[in-house]
């Protein structure tokens, strides 16, 4: 059994908002708790309002916390500032997801891939940062006569491969791609999502793969964790997750996806009602005012992460496929 | 609603103090200040003593601070230097007569910029649209005292249908005939003010409306068959006044003491024409006042043009 | 079966900065029939939105008819005159977009916005009956409190409530044509499910042109499709015939590139290079450069549809000659 890389350990984090006295709190990620071990990608599922975004950038330190650790290599990395942060950084990267917006249109795409390398005094020699730019931007199947282009002449595609070349250029162990395909044609997905697989295996990465398409994550994750609310439901092995669905909103969201085969006449679970706002979490289990199977004890006791499995973890009093729950 | 009204009245008011507090701060360290004025060298010390007392200026200057403030909230804004009246009698005096100017140009530049900026945003692109912004940059380009000028040469002095000035000709008459005396009058000083802010009127909401017909919701709109005027009007329109009306207000609130040049050059007796007197006669008293009432009108507009976007506007009046 | 709408051999252009024309949909031609929900799927730059735009022809300033035509229910729509149309729109077709938000005005209510399109067609209608045609249309669109958010602004509803209402809005007249340009895109997940259970309901209604990138949405409500790529429609027909059998390379490329809820090993199919822009159309087959079947024949000309079986058709030189048109 792998070391964990990273660990995450009831990881919180409450937006304040409003003002003069009427303080409300948006509960965007709430006691979070995962491991993250090497090679493998993890994938986090969840719908708006699940704070999957706010967990990447929690976990980079791009925000500060407001409760919980973040243990990277045995190194608690929580709240860390200063030169060891930047030591941190590198090891830790993120791909973004809108290729049109996270790129400086003023900026050549070869300078902004050199950018980090400078900044952080990986290489000083300016001949080896170009050398080092075309080496990356071959990685990611450009060609090294796009260094001297800017961001518009680039399709939605090319873009996310310049970004990615960027999250790369300081050879970082965790990647983390926050709805990196999202915004892509479906062909075109396909291509990144085979540039991150082969990169995967080329450059002995460890990912965290974030999105909202069920789908997408299935295809490229050896786990899964579906987030809702701010809280995790459900944490397993892909194969388990869609196998041996525990959770009901797991359960909803597979039922969700719409199938290409016509013939699957699927009996669909609809759930009714929108995501609740999370400045007012629901009591109890924050999935039951729409969870099909709630009963009395789901709307005034909020259940624990329990793993009912081996590596199978589920937050539910009366999980599916008959699992033991909270009891 | 009201709380948002609430809160905007408050905040207006902290401004106002601010502003005027300011004001008197600002006038009292300017070179040539009222007590080098006051005080005539041949005049004998009990003379400059007793000179400096009854303005409060032998007071420390935080003294005379509060004294104004206090004053001030019972209205007493202290005495003119020139003529010796109280400065808000003064300004009480003219403030009707610029207020009947403000209101005449408000309307007209309403009336006529509106439709014309919409008209140029229907057909945006075309020769139409390309005119009209073309007189619009004239328009805004122009020195309004030039054209307040040009205005009185060719209606006073070489076709003299109109006056050269004043608000009325004196003896005032009665009645209906006061009415049109004074309507005469103010048609040129008027017409001055007014082309120089319809032409940004029709700038402003034709570029609003431009950016509103951009949106989806005018294409749903059509996609339901609503024909062109209605969307025009009822789709487009609110949306687009929203900043239509909050500069217009803003210009308003200016235009109380902005209209120095157009009402000095046509002897209009309002607060424009009145600062430009205090200035030239150093009467710091009325110039004090002068600008605390500009600071109100520019709140008080702020304050409803506010309230009238938020009124137009449900995700603000709703706080959604 | 009658047609509902008709495209012949329909060429729509859009003019650049300088004024110089290029043409986007090629003799793009096919039937809506009565009853029938046809898909339109393409990826970005493939004119789909273009397409659904020109129906009802609310197609942007630089857009361009360059020839051809569009018939609904046998008579020209290009030649209608502006009240004609309006006629249509939104009585007999309506639309709804990708996103609710913006698609909403945001300063007049749901209830005045949705009664707006029934006021338009039938004027002599009093404020109640409107009232309470729009209540009964909420209601059966599934928003719950239907009196209350009559009165309630867009920005009080939520992405999947406002999408629910435009929907409402579009059919409140009973069109026999809706519209639906990637209607369920913007939503979540879980949300889009409930759109798209609502839609299939509502579809038996009448005949439904549906708008969409995500291949699985159109599996579901769709019994027709059409699959575009820039500007041209390659390959069309019941849709259990195309998603099963595709003949067209792009068609068969772009149903591998959808990862499957299968378990599948090893990497996605994908097809080289990226979509073209419009001034960068090849003169021959606009798919050719990116055609693993590419021959000398592709770049000469357009190929032209030809029938392959019963409701099955394909644009694509590999099926010239073997089937007739």
């Amino acid at each position: 059994m792998n070391e964990p890389l990273l660990t995450v350990e009831n990881l919180t984090k409450h937006f304040e908002v409003g003002r003069f006295g009427k303080k409300k709190y948006v509960r965007a990620v709430e006691g979070v708790s995962f491991k993250l071990y090497k090679s493998e990608t993890l994938g986090v599922v969840g719908e708006s309002g699940s704070g999957k975004s706010t967990l990447a950038r929690l976990i980079l330190g791009l925000i500060p916390i407001t409760a919980g650790k973040v243990i990277y290599n045995d190194l608690d990395i929580t709240g860390v500032s200063g030169k060891k942060e930047k030591e941190i950084r590198k090891d830790l990267q993120m791909v973004f997801q809108d290729p049109y917006a996270s790129l400086n249109p003023r900026i050549k795409v070869g300078d902004a891939i050199a950018e980090p390398i400078i900044y952080n005094d990986i290489e000083k020699n300016r001949k080896k940062v170009k050398e080092k730019v075309n080496s990356l931007l071959e990685l990611v199947g450009l060609q090294n006569k796009m260094y001297d282009r800017y961001p518009h002449e680039f399709s939605g595609g090319q873009r996310q491969r310049i970004g990615i070349a960027r999250a790369l250029s300081l050879n970082p162990k965790v990647l983390i791609c926050d709805e990196a395909v999202s915004a892509l044609d479906v062909s075109v997905q396909a291509q990144v999502l085979n540039l991150f697989n082969r990169l995967k295996r080329e450059l002995d990465l460890t990912y965290i793969f974030i999105g909202h398409d069920l789908s997408v994550v299935k295809y490229i994750s050896n786990r899964i964790m579906v987030m809702y609310l701010g809280e995790t439901m459900e944490l397993a092995k892909t194969d388990a997750i869609f196998t041996k669905t525990k959770h009901p909103y797991t359960k909803a969201l597979i039922s969700a996806i719409p199938m290409i085969d016509p013939d699957t006449n699927q009996k669909r679970i609809v759930l009714e009602g929108d995501i609740p706002n999370p400045i007012n979490p629901p009591s109890g289990c924050r999935f039951s005012t729409r969870c099909y199977m709630a009963q009395d004890k789901c709307r005034k006791v909020h259940p624990d992460l329990l793993e009912i499995e081996e590596g199978h973890f589920v937050r539910c009093h009366y999980p599916l496929n008959g699992g033991e729950g909270n009891e | 609603m009201s709380r948002y009204l609430g809160m905007r009245i408050l905040k207006g008011f902290i401004t106002f103090l601010i502003s005027v507090t300011l004001t008197f701060f600002i006038i009292r360290f300017m070179p040539s200040n009222p007590v080098d004025l006051l005080l005539d060298p041949k005049m004998g010390p009990e003379v400059q003593m007793a000179m400096m007392e009854k303005y409060g200026l032998d007071k420390s200057i935080g003294e005379q601070y509060y004294i104004f403030i206090t004053n001030l909230f019972k209205g007493d804004m202290g005495t003119s230097f020139k003529t010796g009246q109280p400065v808000l009698e003064v300004l009480m005096e003219k403030l009707p007569w610029t207020l009947l100017l403000l209101f005449v140009v408000v309307i007209f530049t309403l009336i006529i910029g509106v439709p014309i900026g919409t008209y140029a945003a229907r057909k945006r692109g075309k020769t139409a649209d390309k005119m009209i912004n073309f007189i619009v940059m004239i328009g805004i380009s122009v020195f309004v005292p030039f054209l307040a000028f040009a205005f009185l040469f060719l209606f006073s002095y070489i076709w003299k249908i109109l006056p050269t000035g004043g608000a009325y000709t004196p003896p005032p008459k009665k009645g209906f005939d006061f009415i049109i005396d004074v309507i005469r009058h103010a048609v040129l000083p008027a017409l001055t003010l007014f082309t120089a802010n319809v032409a940004s009127t029709v700038m402003y909401t034709r570029n609003s409306m431009v950016d509103v017909l951009g949106e989806d919701y005018i294409r749903t709109a059509y996609s339901k068959g609503v024909k062109e005027n209605k969307v025009i009007i009822i789709h487009a329109l609110k949306n687009a006044m929203i900043p239509t009306i909050t500069v217009t207000g803003l210009t308003i609130g200016a235009m109380v003491g902005g209209a120095v040049m157009t009402e000095t050059i046509f002897s209009w007796p309002g607060v424009g024409r009145l600062i430009y007197d205090s200035v030239s006669a150093l009467d710091y008293p009325v110039l004090q006042g002068a600008f605390i009432v500009l600071a109100l009108s520019v709140i008080v507009m702020n304050i409803i043009t506010d309230v009238m976007v938020a009124w137009l506007d449900p995700r603000i009046k709703l706080g959604g | 079966m009658s047609n509902v709408v008709e495209f012949r051999n329909f060429n729509l252009g859009f003019k650049d900065d300088e004024g110089k024309a290029y043409n986007l949909l090629n003799d793009v031609s096919f039937e809506i029939k009565e009853g029938v929900a046809l898909g339109v799927v393409g990826e970005s730059g493939c004119g789909k939105s273009m397409l659904s735009l020109s129906i009802l022809r609310l197609l942007p300033e630089a857009a361009v008819v360059q020839s051809g035509d569009i018939l609904y229910k046998g008579d020209s729509i290009l030649d209608k005159s502006i009240s004609q149309l309006e006629e249509i729109r939104g009585k007999h077709i309506s639309m709804i977009f990708q996103e609710p938000m913006t698609a909403l005005n945001p300063v007049y209510t749901i209830g005045f916005q949705i009664g707006e399109a029934l006021k338009t067609h039938y004027p002599k209608l009093d404020k109640k009956k409107i009232k309470e045609a729009v209540i009964d249309q909420l209601n059966k669109v599934g928003i719950p409190n239907p009196e209350a958010r009559f009165d309630q602004y867009p920005h009080q509803f939520s992405g999947g409530m406002r999408q629910r209402a435009m929907i409402a809005m579009a059919m409140i007249c009973n069109p026999q044509l809706l519209i639906a340009d990637e209607p369920t895109t913007a939503l979540d997940v879980t949300i889009q499910a409930q759109v798209l259970e609502l839609m299939k309901k509502i579809k038996l209604a009448g005949s439904l042109l549906l708008v969409t990138h995500n291949l699985g949405v159109v599996a579901e409500l769709c019994n027709e499709v059409i699959v575009m790529y820039a500007g041209c429609i390659v390959e069309k027909g019941d849709i259990k015939k195309v998603f099963k059998n595709p003949m067209h390379p792009y068609t068969k490329g772009l149903i591998a590139a959808v990862p499957g809820v299968e378990v599948s090993e090893g990497d996605l199919y994908t097809i080289p290079g990226t979509v073209p822009t419009i001034d960068k159309f090849e003169n021959g087959c606009r798919f050719a450069p990116r055609c693993e079947y590419m021959s000398e024949n592709c770049k000469g000309y357009i190929p032209t549809m030809k029938k392959v079986s019963e409701n099955h058709y394909v644009q694509c030189f590999l099926y010239d000659g073997k089937g007739d048109n």
